[in-house]
């Protein structure tokens, strides 16, 4: 009953997700408690702070429970989250309004407004983040217009997981992964930008001091003991964005580890030694000081599949669609899909991209239009990783993980587009995990950051065939010319559709 | 010996169909049998000239006599078409030399179209024959049988057709008419409407090619062997018969200038008389049936086979459901299209799944799915496919103006027009009121008609017009047309833009 313990905390959109970790490489507990994402006009995107808080008040002790073990035993706390959401906290320490998410869509016309008044290239090189829809800038600008009342009152800005910390320990913090994808840190000063926060309207003072993810910010306050039944005084750290702590979970720790992630959407991790800054790309700090996590966000992917299965074939599990597919020759007998089914995100940031199957014959089957699916979202990927070389970046080693990984087929296929061998993550907790261990590497429960993999197992590692993979090569430059001989067609689309006013153009 | 009747009988790619109908064109039997093709080497197909096509014919009159107890002698005139053009070597003695070669799927004779090409000229060809060479053109696969076959060559009396051998066996008189020998290029001169003499050097003397006749034009009576075979009465008239294409147009009631079919069959097929001959680098033309009447046609590479493709591929619970006796497939999914808006919800479809042919004559091109969003649902797909072929369509209609060709009554026919929701999307997108016949029976009706001209029952071949009634007519919703406008020019451009793309897929493919 001696073993000490850390425990990890997930703010994610649905869900709060505690767990509790040995130091020795095994989960002992595992809690999740839903979260209600609001959307009170169409493109708003909000959530209740106060029922995070209330999830964390109810599942530590649920966690601590299943796993057995006593409050003494925990050794320090560490929280992840969305990110950039904002939180407007009053002088009493409780949230103005709910929190306004990251992938919310109100801010148009301030975006608009930032574009005007702003150099966007000078704001990317500085702040390491273009002008989006997710920008914290046009945001708050948003709320001191529309709610001048609430921002008025407004005591200071945090994060999903800052407040959370908050709560834990009485001491307003936030994150650097906060600051930095809030578009108004200037990253190589290390400081918050006048100009950008005088456009957003927000005082100097109303932000919290910046931390990095494994720094102690404070102790579990005794209020906060009672409601969680944490032992006062345990050290909390400042935690970290979920993407970031969730790669670091499966094993991205140094320069030249590469992600790909199979999940609904298609995100692609990877850590460098230095500040580079891409504009096809996203930056975040990496959990382990001196790295940096560069990645990108594929914004379909298994959705695709997911579509596909639904109106294609509802009476078949996906084990059935790769079993039907697997005869399916690398290149689908030449069929090609464009898999911007909602737009793309990185690396070509274009909202009113949409999907394409091309080189349709007569001899294509069902099963040819799967198999090509699973190849467009590995050109999606091979697209990335194209970037990342022309950039000079050395990838090393490169994971899989998420629910796609478990396809024999998509792993296979995606190894042989991109060229790498794959080495498949199996069931991991995720960023929570991630939070535990760098709450762990705070109050130095671990020697290395490399500890890390004694909670990761390899299920898989996937060889890609080099014949295939050269093929592939081929079929991504058609891929490739295909956007482009295509990209006036999305806007002439667009415009039929009447979206295109509704859509930031670039 | 009662009332009288006509026979007509045409040979298919997959069966063959004949009738008789009274001399009003009330149709009283009919009969189809199916039948297969020989693919000896990827590219060549053929059919047995007595195995398939005299087999078929012997099988359908006989049929047709028994079902309807008629005496022979009630049959006053039989007339035939078949797939064309085809080839066929027959020796002195009238027997087939070797299988029937088919007409364009056939590409055996490649080598020897590029060698005429070389030697005649493109363009010399082009200024008698009216069209280029290509897998459709006979007069290559003659020079090939010379090249391949000297010993069938050598033997060689008659080169037919196939309706043209049906006739033959029939009458024992060779013959061809003037629409079809369009199909013997470059042998025949479609200006003067003569075999040409000086290229008969390239390819084989003049004397082995069949007299030219107008279709309906009688070329002999049934002999005592054939009646024996057939139970059809010695004596009776034979007409010059046509390919099935021309033959479908006439039983779709296409009888004045201006007059259009337009099938709806695996792929679409257009024919529209024109009052002179329009050469054309884009379309096909040609003699059609009789003096001063000429063809202009058209030709898709897909339209049904892509609906059928789709029904296979995405419809297995459709077809299960009408395996067991429920809704048939193509209206249940017909229905499901009628939900999707015009536009399909922002989806373009090139429908060149198999290539295309006219007007842009790319055998490379490629089918393309343009606009996916994961809101679109698989009615949206089957609308998209359906709006595809319309462009496709439009396409065609447009390319036609060009040339001063342009329709003023349009009949739709073929498997197709059973689906109303596909017609109304062609109105719209073309802005064109489509005729849909009463009932359709096909190339065999036209078959007969020509019969009954050949024994002087009609002035003229515009008299169909008495025989095909119009069910109903499709008009376009000009509100909705204007919608489908936008989508047209982006799947015109759609093409224009991707096309070097297919050709690099093309050769990405065969490498």
């Amino acid at each position: 009953m001696n073993t000490s313990v850390l425990v990890g905390i997930d703010i994610g959109t649905t869900a709060t997700k505690i767990i509790v970790i040995d130091l020795d490489g095994k989960l002992q507990g595992e809690v999740s408690l839903p979260a209600a994402l609001f959307s009170p006009q169409p493109n708003f995107a909000e959530e209740d702070a106060l029922q995070w808080w209330r999830n964390v008040c109810q599942g530590v002790p649920l966690c601590l429970q299943q796993a057995q073990v006593d409050p003494e035993q925990v050794l320090a706390v560490g929280v992840s989250g969305m990110v950039p959401t904002i939180i407007l906290v009053g002088t009493d320490g409780f949230p103005l309004r709910n929190s306004i998410q990251q992938n919310d869509a109100r801010s148009h016309v301030e975006i608009d407004f930032f574009k005007s008044q702003l150099n966007e290239k000078e704001v990317f090189y500085k702040t390491g983040s273009a002008i989006t829809q997710q920008s914290i800038g046009p945001k708050l600008l948003w709320l001191a217009k529309n709610e001048p009342d609430r921002f008025a009152k407004t005591w200071l800005v945090m994060g999903s997981y800052d407040y959370i910390n908050f709560c834990l320990t009485g001491q307003p913090t936030l994150e650097q992964n906060w600051a930095l994808e809030s578009g108004l840190f200037d990253l190589h000063r290390r400081d918050w930008d006048d100009e950008l926060l005088s456009l957003s309207r927000i005082r100097r003072e109303q932000l919290p001091p910046v931390h990095a993810p494994s720094e102690v910010i404070g102790k579990v306050s005794p209020e906060a003991a009672r409601q969680t039944g944490l032992l006062a005084g345990t050290p909390v750290v400042a935690g970290s964005a979920d993407h970031v702590a969730s790669a670091f979970s499966v094993g991205l720790k140094e320069n030249g580890d590469l992600l790909v992630k199979l999940g609904g959407a298609g995100d692609i991790l990877y850590s460098i030694d230095r500040l580079e800054i891409d504009e096809r790309l996203f930056l975040d700090y990496h959990v382990i000081p001196g790295l940096y996590l560069i990645n990108g966000c594929m914004a379909s992917s298994g959705s695709i599949l997911k579509w596909f299965r639904t109106q294609f074939a509802p009476e078949l599990d996906y084990p059935d669609l790769d079993r039907e597919a697997e005869g399916i020759r690398p290149g689908s007998d030449g069929l090609i899909l464009l898999p911007y089914f909602i737009g793309e995100k990185t690396p070509i940031f274009d909202p009113l991209a949409r999907g394409m199957f091309f080189g349709l014959t007569l001899q294509h089957t069902r099963a040819h239009l799967y198999h090509a699916i699973l190849e467009g979202i590995s050109f999606g990927f091979l697209h990335h990783i194209q970037v990342m070389k022309e950039r000079g970046w050395e990838i090393h080693r490169v994971r899989v993980a998420n629910g796609g990984a478990k396809s024999h087929l998509w792993r296979q296929v995606t190894a042989d587009v991109i060229g790498y061998p794959l080495e498949e993550v199996a069931h991991h907790p995720g960023s929570s995990l991630g939070a535990a261990f760098v709450a762990g590497m705070g109050v130095g429960a671990f020697a290395s950051w490399s500890d890390i993999e004694k909670y990761i197992s390899i299920s898989h590692v996937t060889q890609p065939f080099l014949e295939n993979h050269e093929q592939y090569l081929q079929r991504f430059a058609l891929y490739r010319q295909l956007y482009d001989s295509n990209r006036s067609h999305f806007r002439t689309l667009a415009k039929i559709e009447g979206i295109a006013e509704q859509v930031v153009l670039d | 010996m009662g009332q009288g009747y006509l026979l007509g009988v045409d040979i298919g790619t997959y069966s063959s169909k004949g009738v008789i109908v009274t001399t009003e064109g009330q149709l009283v039997a009919s009969h189809t049998v199916p039948h297969g093709m020989d693919m000896p080497k990827p590219g060549y197909f053929e059919q047995d000239a007595d195995q398939v096509w005299w087999h078929d014919f012997v099988i359908i009159v006989q049929n047709l006599l028994k079902k309807t107890a008629l005496d022979p002698r009630q049959i006053l005139a039989l007339g035939t078409s078949a797939i064309g053009s085809c080839v066929l070597p027959i020796d002195e003695e009238g027997n087939p030399l070797r299988a029937g070669i088919l007409y364009g799927i056939d590409t055996r004779a490649s080598e020897e179209i590029n060698y005429l090409e070389e030697v005649l000229s493109r363009e010399e060809i082009f200024n008698r024959c009216a069209m280029h060479l290509s897998s459709q053109a006979s007069g290559p696969k003659i020079l090939w049988i010379k090249n391949h076959e000297p010993d069938v060559y050598q033997k060689t009396r008659w080169f037919l057709t196939s309706e043209a051998y049906l006739v033959y066996k029939l009458t024992g008189k060779p013959s061809i008419d003037i629409y079809t020998a369009a199909g013997y290029a470059p042998l025949f001169d479609v200006y003067k409407k003569e075999w040409i003499p000086e290229i008969a050097e390239y390819i084989t003397p003049l004397d082995r090619l069949p007299p030219l006749y107008w279709s309906g034009e009688v070329v002999g009576e049934v002999m005592q062997q054939a009646a024996q075979q057939t139970g059809l009465l010695a004596g009776t008239p034979v007409v010059a018969g046509t390919t099935d294409a021309a033959a479908e147009a006439l039983s779709a009631g296409v009888a004045d200038f201006g007059d259009m079919m337009l099938m709806f069959g695996s792929s679409i097929f257009f024919i529209i008389k024109t009052q002179e001959l329009i050469p054309t680098q884009r379309f096909w033309s040609s003699n059609f049936l009789e003096a001063g009447s000429f063809a202009f046609l058209g030709g898709m590479s897909t339209s049904g086979s892509l609906t059928t493709w789709f029904r296979d591929q995405f419809a297995l619970l459709e077809l299960n459901e009408e395996k067991n006796g429920g809704v048939n497939a193509f209206t249940s999914l017909a229905e499901q299209a009628a939900h999707s808006p015009p536009g399909s919800r922002g989806l373009v479809l090139l429908p060149y799944f198999e290539g295309e042919r006219t007007p842009l004559h790319d055998p490379w091109a490629k089918g393309l799915l343009f606009g996916l969003s994961l809101k679109h649902t698989r009615a949206d797909i089957y609308r998209a496919i359906l709006e595809g072929v319309a462009y496709g369509i439009r396409h065609n209609l447009e390319a036609m103006r060009e040339e001063n060709v342009i329709p003023e009554r349009v009949v739709a026919v073929g498997g197709g027009t059973k689906n109303p929701v596909w017609l109304q999307i062609v109105a719209d997108v073309c802005r064109i009121p489509l005729q849909v016949p009463t009932e359709q029976i096909g190339a065999s009706y036209g078959d007969a008609f020509l019969a009954g001209r050949g024994i002087g029952l009609f002035n003229d071949l515009t008299e169909i017009r008495k025989w095909v009634k119009i069910k109903e007519t499709i008009t376009p919703n000009y509100e909705i047309s204007p919608q489908y406008d936008f989508y047209y020019r982006l799947f015109r451009s759609l093409y224009d833009q991707t096309k070097e793309l297919m050709h690099d897929l093309t050769n990405q493919l065969i490498k």
